[in-house]
């Protein structure tokens, strides 16, 4: 069997055991999907008030939110559903899970990563594809390229947690500071960018990515240039490559390291 | 007062084990700061020229409090009630010589006070930074402590009664969703309740969940004492209601729990 | 050629020094101090394709180090070490498809899901063609009796089923050795058994290569031909289990019940564990004194409806190890 194929089926054989493990809590799963789904489209909810007392401000309009919603839930939705343990690695290499991980023929971090699936997020995944469609019209080639969208900050975001994740290998683990990091992506990239100016701006686009995760898709699906999604599919590439050399790096101090992970 | 003392005892054990969780408490406090970041770009990119009747300083501090109030309390499932029930621990803590109910209000207001405390200082740090002082009646400071106190033991009874339904339902995280959820929208969370519709305003200020958050960071941003007397009232009302309420489906619940066992 | 050879393994860590209390947290964050921590110190050994090997020591010992740097999780700060004549930190994955590891603390298998499950995604992963796959697990099936316990989730099973689960799906890609971390461990006496029955079995039968850490004695007993032991990074005895028996079963217990009465008598060698109206238990150094000059001494002074002579429990001998300084061990193992 090819590399790719093999990693293709441990992909589908995890994302099938993923699902049948939530359904061994039926009324759970289809709970934590539709209150995920209903949470989502209340959190639109400011917004509807919010516009119904400004109107359009700076040219954004709600419509221009629920497309930025529809990439923001979709995003996290596509990176935890598939990708369910890039929140959790830190977590997984100060507990010693990683040395399951690293025992077994098959790359550690792929395997990590796609062996757990957020149930709720599947949520978060139906109601994008839910909003796209009413958000974008009845538009294919719209909607494929919304699709690319999430893929793209999908892998951004599964990035960027991957690699705060991966500082527990040389500082040790920090739940507390891991997850302001991770959520704060997600927070900021639900929100237009136009609200933001000067230096918090230029941190939206560098050390908390979420600039690739919402505001450049949204003015790529608004007005489109093959530059921007040149610079997206690069970012998205960028993302997943330095998480997996963060990744390596980490893996190699762990192995060959002298320095004891701290165990909480 | 040796039975209020014992629930204070508790309230102070939970602050101290609380303490313990410093990185917690301050992911938590960070949070809130992005939270008041974004809201402050969010009115200076919309709030001028528009026919708004609050300013940016009242809208902040108006902020401030309403996310004292939530960020620092427990959030539904955090305080335990329900996995104390799923585990069967409960059966044990029953027989204790306490009142559950009062024994988990006293765990609630003894983890959220000194986030409180920390959040307070945060936030009016930030606060002062960005917009200044808030206009103030001294008079009124503490009279707000007082629907601040009722606020939050309203707010706990209500997730008590949610984190019960634990007794009936194999999950229970959904419903702590949508409460969140009510606090978020009709609770007045990030705006004021004159922001909505006036239909839905009528609607949200029959419901207790304004009283929880709206209602005490309203009273900050635009002291008025009438408005002050008809909140102490109806949250007077509402908490002995839900506090009563509360009691009754535990004990249903508790029976449930010694016909079928844990 | 061994299969497993160790050759002067050295583990030093550096050990992040805290003080309690947020004030420690915050100096230990601005100004980190460390301390060194060798936890193995120059560890060699041989282990031959076929072997039973128990690897003993008290908690820290280094025990686990070792195993970690066997296994290829952690590279050695010194030394060599060859499995199958792979090296097992640089030469990972290779090394993984011919082993098999069962730590008795973490679980591989999947908790809400049906054994099966994980068995077919362990086969996917060490790449064992379909048809191999399901002779192999029918198999195992049949060794480990797991028929039953296929279809159920793994919360449902016992600890000890679950046990049976784990170490077959450690088996599926037909590993030539098993490292088994205290594969017994909060197991109740039953479950216990079969295991290590079991484990025996594979051994004897298959041929495999079995590497095990326990804290309990029987395992040792059951399992294994050879032991090592290590203590603060050393290994301070290395001999076959019968040896070890032989060398440190020097003394007997002697508990017999009385017909009379009788008076504490005193011999070379000879301790009074317990002495009541009718009975006592004696420990005898056999040195010193032959146990049959105690029984003889005892017959003289009273009837003896019931008499049991035993070896101390391995478990004592195994302290008595723990508890002398290196050097005293290797003196002793020369010695004798």
């Amino acid at each position: 069997m090819s590399t790719a194929g093999k990693y293709l089926s441990l992909f589908f054989t995890n994302m099938r055991l993923n699902i049948a493990s939530a359904m061994e809590y039926r009324f759970s799963f289809w709970s934590q999907v539709l209150f995920m789904i209903l949470n989502d489209a209340l959190l639109l909810f400011f917004w509807w008030v919010f516009f119904a007392n400004f109107h359009a401000v700076r040219g954004w309009e709600f419509s221009h939110i629920l497309l930025l919603y529809a990439l923001s839930c979709g995003s996290y939705g596509l990176a935890c559903t598939f990708a369910g343990n890039s929140l959790r690695l830190g977590e997984i290499i100060a507990k010693g899970e990683l040395d399951f991980y690293l025992l077994l023929p098959v790359d550690p971090l792929f395997n990590l990563l796609t062996a757990r699936m957020e149930v709720h997020a599947l949520g978060d995944l139906v109601f994008a594809l839910i909003l796209a469609p009413l958000t974008l019209g009845w538009n294919p080639p719209g909607l494929a390229m919304f699709l690319v969208m999430l893929i793209c900050g999908g892998l951004v975001l599964t990035g960027f947690w991957t690699m705060v994740g991966c500082l527990s290998f040389f500082w040790g683990h920090n739940q507390g500071f891991a997850s302001v990091v991770q959520e704060a992506v997600v927070m900021f990239a639900m929100y237009p960018d136009h609200i933001f100016t000067g230096i918090v701006r230029s941190l939206l686009f560098t050390i908390i990515p979420a600039g690739f995760v919402t505001y450049l898709p949204v003015s790529l699906l608004r007005d489109f240039s093959w530059l921007k999604l040149a610079v997206l599919l690069a970012v998205a590439l960028g993302f997943t490559l330095a998480a997996r050399g963060l990744f390596a790096l980490g893996a190699r101090k762990y192995e060959s390291g002298n320095l004891m992970v701290t165990r909480l | 007062m040796i039975k209020a003392a014992k629930y204070l005892f508790v309230a102070r054990t939970s602050l101290t084990g609380k303490l313990v969780y410093f990185w917690d408490l301050l992911g938590r406090s960070v949070f809130f700061l992005l939270v008041l970041l974004i809201f402050d770009q969010l009115w200076r990119a919309s709030l001028p020229g528009s026919s708004i009747d609050f300013s940016r300083t009242q809208l902040i501090w108006y902020l401030v409090m309403t996310e004292i109030i939530t960020l620092s309390t427990p959030g539904g499932y955090t305080l335990g009630v329900d996995e104390d029930i799923k585990s069967g621990n409960i059966a044990y803590l029953l027989n204790r010589t306490c009142n559950y109910p009062l024994f988990m209000l006293g765990r609630y207001w003894g983890v959220s006070l000194a986030s409180m405390l920390i959040n307070l200082g945060l936030g009016c740090c930030a606060a002062l930074i960005m917009v200044g002082p808030p206009t103030l009646v001294p008079a009124s400071l503490p009279l707000l402590v007082l629907t601040l106190i009722l606020a939050v033991t309203l707010k706990f009874f209500l997730t008590l009664l949610i984190s019960l339904t634990a007794f009936w339902v194999e999950e229970s995280r959904p419903f702590h969703w949508i409460y969140s959820k009510l606090i978020f929208t009709v609770g007045g969370l990030f705006v004021p309740l004159e922001f909505f519709p006036d239909w839905l305003q009528d609607l949200a200020r029959i419901l207790p969940f304004n009283l929880t958050v709206y209602a005490p960071a309203r009273l900050l941003v635009d002291w008025d004492p009438q408005f002050f007397g008809a909140v102490i009232l109806r949250q007077i009302l509402w908490l002995g209601a839900v506090a009563l309420l509360a009691q009754y489906i535990f004990r249903q619940g508790v029976i449930k729990l010694n016909v079928h066992g844990g | 050629m061994s299969i497993i050879t160790a050759d002067n393994l050295h583990k030093e860590f550096a050990l992040k020094l805290k003080e309690p209390g947020l004030r420690g947290s915050i100096r230990a964050l601005l100004r980190p101090r460390y301390r060194t921590v060798k936890a193995v110190r120059g560890v060699s050994f041989a282990v031959e394709e076929g072997e039973s090997l128990a690897f003993i020591g008290p908690n820290g010992a280094g025990k686990s180090t070792t195993i970690k740097m066997l296994t290829g999780i952690l590279h050695p700060s010194g030394g060599d070490a060859r499995i199958m004549e792979l090296v097992p930190w640089r030469q990972r994955r290779q090394l993984a498809m011919h082993i098999g590891t069962v730590f008795g603390q973490k679980s591989q298998l999947w908790f809400h899901l049906p054994p099966q499950d994980s068995f077919d995604l362990l086969a996917r992963i060490y790449e064992v063609p379909y048809r191999e796959y399901r002779s192999r697990l029918a198999k195992l099936v049949e060794i480990f009796e797991l028929q039953e316990l296929l279809k159920s989730p793994v919360r449902k099973l016992s600890l000890g089923q679950r046990m049976r689960c784990e170490i077959a799906a450690c088996l599926l890609h037909n590993p030539r050795i098993l490292f088994l971390d205290e594969p017994t461990i909060g197991l109740d006496v039953m479950a216990r058994n079969k295991i290590r029955q079991l484990i025996a079995r594979l051994n004897s039968l298959e041929g495999i290569t079995v590497f095990l850490t326990s804290h309990d004695a029987g395992d040792i007993e059951k399992i294994c031909k050879r032991v090592m032991v290590i203590n603060f990074g050393e290994i301070i005895l290395d001999t076959s289990v019968a040896e070890l028996k032989r060398h440190y079963l020097k003394t007997k217990v002697i508990s017999a019940r009385l017909g009379q009465p009788i008076e504490e008598f005193q011999m070379p060698g000879v301790r009074f564990l317990k002495h009541r109206e009718h009975g006592v238990k004696i420990q005898v150094d056999t040195a010193l004194t032959p146990v049959e000059a105690v029984i003889s001494r005892l017959m003289a002074r009273a009837s003896l409806p019931d008499i049991n002579i035993a070896d101390p429990p391995l478990e004592e001998i195994i302290q008595s190890i723990y508890q002398k300084p290196a050097q005293e061990v290797a003196d002793h193992d020369q010695g004798s």
